[in-house]
């Protein structure tokens, strides 16, 4: 991997180089962590089963196919594009142009750290295979990229240290943790795994009892009377939620311990993770929209949080990783927002945009499906608990009214020159903001009940978008809608932001 | 020609929107084999999905059940008429010097609207039977997510290659992302 005479234009461009020798054991323990789940899964719960064998052998099969897959991979730094040739049977050579590049990100666990070496994955704009993983290159080499990508050469040293935006220390993270409640995911795993034995079986639930009351006699400490079990119950359970929340701060320090945001030139980097150490990066201007959230305890402490949504290649594979430039912000006061806002993006302020308001009878219009929902969940439960279902739909009602008066009132859309942006929510608000620029195509959509009352909501389509939740401002009075979509047509056409 | 996707990189010149030599924006009607096509899939739709049913009672010996299918078929095919008949009469494809907006829907309804400056390729296509009718589908791609594929079915097979011509005519570097 010696770097060729200064002759050519790029005095970093190298010869072809190989990954590093030690890939094959990185690209193993990929693939094996792929298939290690399925594979636990069906040890614990397989029946012997005659094609159990072959899904093991479909495992093996797929581990051994990237193994060799990584000896082939070859890949050279030329002058102004990366040349890779990978492929077994069908040898493929992609050029990445450095222009091109958008997205760069290295990850590295503990393993890889002790190697020095990194797994570096590249997204690049347009073409089919936009996409460049190299798993894995020394440190070095992903240090020479770059600072190829960042626009210097390779002899150059870095450039004056990057503009440090934002940096979380333990005490954010621990609130983090605590406001974002991420424990629930494991619980959800943990439900699942349980729903495994049936628990809908009436003995089961007996079982429990059972149990609980023999624990009880076992250590003898109290009479196993009703009283005693419920509270004895209670205090597992707020022992539980309490198991949770330090699992959520646990989760948060995995994920965003370090947490750093930088800005260097055109060049937006952040660094996070306890063991994996992610590093990802991509061009200011390449930012497609940015998006706040809050969620009410959030909001209570003063913090929100700030993403990015930034063009990549074609997506290969739906649901695949993207090595993407996400979280800006995980978590900051609201001055800290502003501040890196303004440094970003000035003109994505959501304090200093004209809000205008939804659509005067939008409350009604959102609170009919909700009641219609609640009505049609409460009537079989009339069948269980009589009498009792009128009540439990009074308060889910209850409920819907607050939280379609709650959305109605703090819903609103902004349009000016150079962005347009949309808030929602209720106790968990949102703010989206796309340049005019980065718009890709408008929507004007009204379903029959939006026809009904008069209203029309617009999605704007931006690149790289998260696909549930796209920039959408719904509960417009039709014209209004028109009109938007009308401005942002015009405004598309005008500037290339 | 016909069935070509290409790749070509759209305009960053601000205000320049007089590339086609006609400002007026421009109607593309549906091809009047349009409804015999829908009618065709609407049939094998209903067909497709009988088929199971049918072929299951028939085996299981009872042939009476299997009947049930075919008012059930013609039920169909009325409905799918009738909306048919609705969705072609709304149907709109208009070419802007800006981009090209496409109207459909009979209960959904929506107006899409693509830049010009932001297709990324575009692809003809025609399956079997819409080629016996010399019908086309137009699709438009653009680098965006929700709307990256938009597609215009019914075109004509000459309209729809001429739609494609007038949308790529364009100059530039930018790659509109």
């Amino acid at each position: 991997m010696a770097a060729t005479m200064p002759s050519s234009r790029n005095a970093g461009a190298t010869d072809e180089a190989r990954l590093h020798p030690w890939s094959w054991l990185f690209v193993l323990l990929t693939q094996l962590r792929k298939v290690a789940l399925p594979l636990l899964a069906l040890f614990l719960f397989g029946r012997g089963e005659w094609w159990e064998a072959f899904a093991l052998l479909g495992a093996a099969g797929l581990a051994l196919y990237s193994l060799v897959y990584s000896f082939g991979f070859r890949y050279r730094i030329g002058d102004d594009e990366l040349v890779i040739r990978e492929g077994i049977f069908a040898r493929t050579v992609r050029h990445v142009p450095f222009a091109r590049v958008q997205n760069v990100t290295q990850r590295r666990n503990m393993l890889h750290r002790a190697f020095g070496v990194t797994e570096l994955r590249i997204e690049s704009a347009g073409g089919a295979q936009a996409e460049a993983t190299m798993n894995v290159i020394t440190l070095a080499d992903a240090e020479r990229l770059e600072r190829i990508l960042r626009g210097g050469h390779v002899d150059i040293p870095a450039p004056a240290e990057a503009t440090p935006l934002l940096a979380l220390d333990a005490r954010e993270i621990a609130l983090l943790g605590l406001l974002s409640n991420q424990g629930m995911v494991v619980v959800a795993a943990l439900f699942a795994f349980w729903f495994q034995f049936e628990p809908w079986e009436r003995g089961a639930w007996r079982e429990v009892f059972r149990a609980q009351r023999r624990v009880f006699e076992e250590l003898s400490l109290v009479e196993a009377s009703p009283l005693a079990m419920f509270i004895t119950g209670l205090l597992a359970l707020l022992a539980f939620l309490l198991a949770l929340r330090v699992l959520s701060v646990a989760i948060a320090f995995l994920r965003f311990h370090g947490f750093t945001l930088n800005l260097g030139g055109n060049r937006i980097t952040t660094e996070s993770g306890l063991f994996t150490r992610t590093r990802a990066s991509a061009t200011r201007d390449k930012i497609q929209r940015l998006r706040f959230g809050e969620s009410w305890l959030e909001r209570s402490v003063g913090r929100r949080s700030l993403a990015s949504e930034v063009a990549g290649g074609a997506v290969s594979k739906p649901g695949a990783e993207r090595a993407q430039l996400k979280w800006l912000a995980p978590i900051a006061t609201f001055e800290g927002i502003a501040r890196i806002v303004a440094t970003l993006q000035p003109e994505a302020q959501i304090e200093a945009l004209d809000w205008r308001p939804l659509h005067p009878r939008a409350f009604l219009r959102m609170l009919k499906p909700m009641l219609v929902v609640w009505a049609v969940v409460c009537a079989p439960l009339a069948i269980f608990i009589g009498p009792w279902a009128l009540a439990a739909f009074a308060a889910a009602a209850l409920q819907s009214v607050l939280a379609a008066r709650g959305r109605a009132r703090f819903g609103a859309y902004a349009l000016n020159d150079r962005v347009v942006a949309v808030r929602s929510g209720w106790l968990r608000r949102e703010w989206s903001v796309v340049r005019c620029g980065k718009v890709q195509a408008l929507k004007l959509e009204a379903s029959p009940f939006d026809r009904r009352h008069g209203m029309a909501a617009v999605r704007v389509d931006t690149a790289g978008a998260d696909a549930m939740s796209g920039f959408r401002v719904a509960y417009l009075p039709e014209d209004e809608a028109r009109a938007l979509v009308d401005t942002l047509r015009e405004r598309m056409g005008r500037v290339f932001a | 020609m016909t069935n070509e996707p290409g790749y070509s990189e759209p305009s960053a010149l601000p205000g320049d929107l007089s590339e086609t030599s006609d400002p007026a924006p421009v109607d593309y009607a549906l091809h009047p084999n349009a409804m015999r096509l829908r009618r065709w899939q609407a049939l094998l739709f209903a067909l497709l999905m009988a088929l199971p049913y049918v072929g299951f009672h028939l085996v299981r010996g009872a042939p009476l059940w299997a009947l049930v299918a075919i008012p059930v078929v013609l039920a169909f095919m009325l409905v799918s008429e009738r909306h048919a008949r609705a969705y072609l009469k709304r149907f709109g494809c208009t070419l802007f010097p800006d981009g090209l907006r496409v109207t459909r829907g009979v209960f959904w309804r929506s107006e899409v609207f693509v830049p010009r400056a932001r297709i990324q390729h575009t692809e003809v296509q025609s399956g079997p039977i819409a080629r016996r009718f010399g019908i086309a589908k137009l699709a438009l791609f653009t680098a965006g997510t929700q709307l990256g594929k938009v597609e215009v079915e019914g075109l004509p097979q000459a309209a729809a290659v001429e739609l494609r011509d007038r949308l790529l005519e364009r100059h530039g570097r930018h790659d509109a992302v």
